[in-house]
């Protein structure tokens, strides 16, 4: 069990939930972050600090995000551990509210 | 961290609060005196390391707002955390090993009195630990460090081949490989970093603990009572020396190792020199596992042996942990030292709200009722502390009522909330922080950051006077309580 970055970061990635985290278990893509499952303690600690609401319990993922599991644990091992709040992507603002944007994920 | 494969979510479920009568009615907030061990109610604050020490292990003021804060909330007693008996480097943890130790000491016991009118009483936790190495880089490690022997010689097929050759050769090897050319402790060395244990008998340094001990513990004792702490708990619980001796791992042929009997022998004869040098008027007590919880370990029949020998020898409390051991923990980053509270036995010691079918709440009260039935058996009084996941007030009576306990602890419950207790026993139970067992402050310790709680480290940092953390961005105390006006 673990938490779990959804698609709404994708091309926003504000890095407020960095910061808070105790256990120091996201992961920093080119446009997007994701949780290492194996170091998620679940203390839930990040959720309230995403902007776009990014971050939900494993089992609360929904229906058609469900690759996110598979994503946030795959992508975790090649990307560099990111501990400190940083600037979000130049045009987070634009994208925060668009959906389906899983097409946008850059590896 | 480990956590248990069934990952059923828990919530604490603290039930009824009692009213301002019914507390002050309760077995929970009323004395208790056994000889010198006298606490105003029968409630505990176990230690807990929050990581605010100087590198030199003095006291600052984080650690007097620290105990003080935990003071105003008027628990029996609180425990120091573990502070180290030898006068060596040991990073930001509390020491005592030197009277120059001994003022700074002395501004914590202030603190307390002053911030509990000098209701709750100040025990300090007396620890020995044996030397821990971080993981290294393996480069580093088979490049240099690794004593090259013949054995990896033979084992690489390379009989009279010059050291760096050798060493280049490791260096090309799989783990794989590299499990079966080193032996098992070069390997260990490798993964996790060096690791010594009370029977490697072949070091002078160890086979002399048993002569060395009891004068380090007797020394820090004094030391303690010259700070004015109300006593001492001998740290023999989880990872650490004392422990190592406890265990049924413990296999040392110098009559301190093998059976049970010599197992506890040093555990006896630390305490009868520590009683020695303070005195009987002078609380002496001590933390131990009421089960090792790893394979091969200490079990409850064990530790019911231990407890009544404790006991017998004049003990004046007993205080029951669980787990908590390095033998298995999560391998560390290179660069980090192990931290025994990252395998199943660590769990068993801080069990998070995620876990299996028996919960985080209460996994050492059954153990820890045998072990005091056990010495009551024995016609002995010596009171028993109990923790583990307690954070309800019918949960602490019932452990108490039921004659499963004489003192209850509270270590993360008072960490989420240090006024559980004054709340409680003021009949304002339902305005508890409870804490939700996420395990947020042992992911801080384990990071050996300043440890905090995720339910109060971001709020009212606008008040006048808030201490914040190294990095700036959480408070390191909780906001005052102030009660509401009857």
């Amino acid at each position: 069990m673990a938490h779990v970055v959804l698609e709404s970061c994708i091309r926003c990635r504000y890095t407020d939930c960095v910061d808070v985290c105790p256990v120091d278990c996201f992961r920093e893509g080119p446009n997007m972050l994701v949780i290492d499952p194996d170091e998620c303690i679940d203390c839930a600690v990040c959720i309230p600090e995403c902007p776009v609401n990014a971050i939900v319990p494993e089992e609360d993922v929904p229906e058609r995000q469900k690759q996110l599991l598979e994503l946030n644990a795959e992508l975790s091992k090649n990307w560099p551990a990111i501990t400190k709040t940083g600037d979000p992507m130049p045009e987070a603002e634009m994208w925060k509210d668009a959906t389906d944007k899983l097409q946008y994920l850059e590896r | 961290m480990w956590r248990p494969p069934q990952k059923i979510k828990w919530k604490t479920k603290p039930g009824q609060w009692p009213g301002r009568d019914e507390a002050s009615r309760s077995l929970l907030f009323s004395p208790l005196e056994v000889g010198p061990f006298r606490l105003a109610t029968r409630s505990w604050v176990p230690a807990m390391v929050p990581w605010r020490a100087t590198e030199e292990g003095f006291v600052t003021d984080d650690n007097c707002d620290w105990y003080g804060r935990f003071a105003a909330g008027r628990p029996g007693a609180i425990v120091l955390e573990a502070t180290g008996i030898r006068d060596v480097p040991s990073g930001p943890l509390l020491r005592i090993g030197h009277d120059r130790f001994v003022p700074g000491l002395r501004r914590i016991v202030d603190a307390v009195k002053q911030a509990s009118d000098g209701e709750t009483k100040l025990y300090i936790q007396l620890i020995d630990f044996l030397s821990i190495r971080r993981r290294p880089e393996p480069a580093k490690f088979l490049g240099q460090h690794l004593r090259i022997t013949d054995r990896h010689r033979a084992a690489l097929e390379m009989n009279g081949t010059d050291e760096q050759e050798v060493r280049q050769a490791l260096l090309e090897l799989s783990q794989d490989r590299l499990a079966e050319v080193l032996d098992a402790r070069e390997f260990e060395a490798l993964r996790m970093g060096a690791r010594e244990r009370v029977t490697d008998t072949q070091l002078p340094h160890i086979r002399e603990l048993p002569q060395v001990l009891p004068g380090l513990f007797a020394d820090a004792a004094r030391r303690a009572r010259e700070a004015g702490f109300d006593g001492v708990e001998l740290h023999y619980a989880h990872a650490y020396t004392m422990a190592s001796f406890l265990s049924a791992l413990n296999t040392r042929d110098d009559g301190y190792g093998g059976s049970r009997e010599a197992r506890v022998r040093l555990p006896i004869e630390v305490f009868h020199r520590v009683r020695a040098e303070v005195g009987t008027d002078y609380a002496v007590g001590c933390r131990f596992l009421s089960e090792d919880c790893i394979e091969g370990g200490s079990t409850v029949d064990d530790s019911t042996h231990y407890g009544v020998a404790f006991a017998r020898a004049g003990m004046d409390f007993l205080s029951l942990s669980r787990g908590g051991k390095f033998e298995d923990a999560k391998q560390p980053a290179i660069g980090w030292s192990s931290y025994p509270y990252t395998g199943p036995s660590g769990y068993e010691c801080m069990p998070a709200y995620v876990s299996d079918e028996r919960g985080p709440f209460g996994r050492n009260f059954d153990p820890s009722a045998r072990i005091r039935a056990a010495i009551r058996a024995a016609g002995l009084t010596t009171p028993v502390v109990v923790t583990g996941g307690v954070h309800g007030f019918a949960q602490a009576e019932d452990l108490l009522a039921s004659d499963r306990a004489d003192v209850v602890g509270f270590a993360r419950a008072s960490l989420a909330d240090p006024d559980w207790f004054l709340k409680v026993r003021t009949g304002h139970g339902d305005t508890v922080n409870m804490c939700t067992y996420s395990n947020y402050c042992e992911a801080l310790d384990e990071k050996h950051e300043e440890v905090t709680c995720q339910l109060w480290d971001r709020k009212q940092l606008d008040e006048p006077c808030v201490r914040m953390t190294k990095d700036g961005k959480r408070r390191l105390t909780p906001p005052r309580w102030v009660p509401p006006a009857d």
